[in-house]
């Protein structure tokens, strides 16, 4: 690769990455529940992307890339440090509402969503992120994951059955404040 | 016809071309276990990307920038110089980021999905005494709280489009459940002789926070099109005021306050076709 290329690649990372990094801390807290492993895992990944930035193709969507790359160090990397081992058991200190969340003006319904997110297992809460939260295609999410689409399609609706359960039982319902 | 769960969610979003959806169309109609599948995954459904997207604010944008910063200055080699300056674009202001097209295509194309894209019209009710006395009897204090409640309100329902609105529940024991959540956190009655009207069609109810303050939504549909709000918040005066125009985030809105309430219809509706609303609203809540 001329070096001319490599240095284009390097700058489109540059400046593409400051605009995605509060949605990369949020996949890592969506996979972590840890606003601090969030952090390091955007810190993590964004240097990954740079040390790579090669292997990205000017055009393509620099965010699905780097949720591959960020994905990828905690699964193979990061997790097996975390106390929180990803059993597909629910961790008692998981959490998506974070102070930073429930301080705000936020929508009471988006924080009562986010606790039930809390209680599916890593690979369906990525799988819902991916898919409802990101908007991605089965396909395109499979492509993130490096699954086949028809785990991100198990995923989703093993998701929907447990939240569908939940729904029933009225546990989504959080005491009005 | 294969119809397992993930068939029934590949359905459910859309994510079926046309003949197999066609097919699975067909397949449910000879089977009602299947179709009961069908409800069951429908009602595992959430606004999931609006609730992530409350993520976003929550994320640490000044730690992570700095530390981007850091780390390209040490890094760069000089293939930049310096810092990345470009100020990141607010993400948050997107928050639903949602359908492919065939994703909505197929949402229409079931009858629940219908009734949801039928008519949808945003009831926001806001409550705790926001717009507290303050707002009509003491001019200084109008600029500091009216942006606040009306733009904020504004600003949410702006975000909102008929796809949105389908994410919320559609079946009548939820629905009513957060009415009654709604209604005791309001200290209002919200029956639905008051909720009712002919041109909007009823998509739910939702508990928001406002400064601290809980605030009820509930959503319908205008036209099968336009969301639509009416906003209604415990004011800490009697003093009515009568309704009054304005035009916030491209939207119109009706204001006024009544019985210790301030109302708010919101929506992207011509303002006479509006101000009807606001007027049914008023009597029904009268």
């Amino acid at each position: 690769m001329a070096e001319s290329d490599i240095s284009e690649r390097r700058k489109a990372v540059e400046k593409g990455l400051p605009p995605i990094l509060k949605r990369l801390w949020r996949y890592g807290m969506v996979l972590t529940g840890d606003p601090d492993m969030a952090n390091e895992l955007v810190q993590a990944t964004c240097l990954r992307a740079l040390e790579r930035c090669q292997q990205f193709e000017p055009g393509t969507q620099l965010i699905r890339w780097t949720y591959t790359i960020l994905g990828s160090i905690w699964k193979n990397e990061l997790r097996s440090r975390s106390v929180r081992q990803g059993q597909g058991h629910v961790d008692p200190e998981f959490a998506l509402v974070t102070d930073g969340i429930s301080e705000m003006n936020t929508n009471i319904l988006a924080r009562q969503v986010l606790k039930e997110v809390e209680q599916l297992p890593e690979g369906q809460r990525e799988a819902v992120f991916l898919v409802y939260g990101e908007g991605l295609a089965y396909r395109e999410a499979a492509v993130v994951l490096d699954v086949p689409v028809g785990t991100v399609m198990s995923r989703l609706a093993a998701a929907r059955s447990k939240l569908a359960g939940l729904k029933d039982k009225g546990d989504h319902l959080l005491p009005a404040e | 016809m294969n119809l397992s769960n993930e068939m029934l969610v590949a359905y459910i979003d859309g994510e079926l071309d046309a003949s197999e959806s066609t097919a699975l169309a067909d397949a449910l109609a000879n089977d009602p276990d299947a179709r009961a599948r069908l409800e069951s995954l429908k009602s595992g459904g959430r606004p999931f990307a609006e609730a992530f997207d409350a993520m976003l604010h929550a994320a640490p944008d000044d730690t992570l920038q700095a530390m981007f910063a850091d780390m390209v200055a040490q890094t760069s080699g000089g293939l930049i110089n310096g810092r990345v300056s470009d100020r990141p674009a607010d993400e948050t202001v997107v928050p639903f980021h949602r359908p492919a097209p065939a994703q909505s295509q197929q949402a229409r194309s079931t009858p629940l999905w219908q009734m949801a894209a039928a008519a949808a019209v945003l009831a926001l009710v806001f409550t705790g005494g926001l717009i507290s006395g303050g707002i009509f009897n003491e001019p200084q204090r109008v600029a500091e709280q009216m942006p606040g409640w009306r733009e904020a309100a504004a600003r949410y329902v702006a975000l909102f489009s008929k796809e949105t609105l389908e994410y919320m529940p559609s079946n009548v024991a939820e629905r009513r459940a957060n009415l009654a959540e709604a209604e005791s956190v309001l200290g209002l009655q919200l029956t639905e002789n008051r909720i009712a009207d002919p041109d909007l069609d009823f998509q739910g109810t939702q508990l928001l926070n406002f400064n601290g303050k809980p605030l009820v939504q509930i959503a319908y549909l205008h036209g099968g099109q336009k969301p639509v709000a009416l906003c209604i918040i415990a004011a800490a005066t009697n003093e009515p005021a009568p309704p009054a125009n304005e035009t916030r985030q491209g939207l119109n809105i009706v204001h006024w306050v009544e019985g210790g309430y301030g109302y708010m219809v919101i929506g992207d509706v011509p303002e006479d076709e509006l101000n009807r609303i606001a007027e049914r609203f008023r009597t029904q809540f009268s």
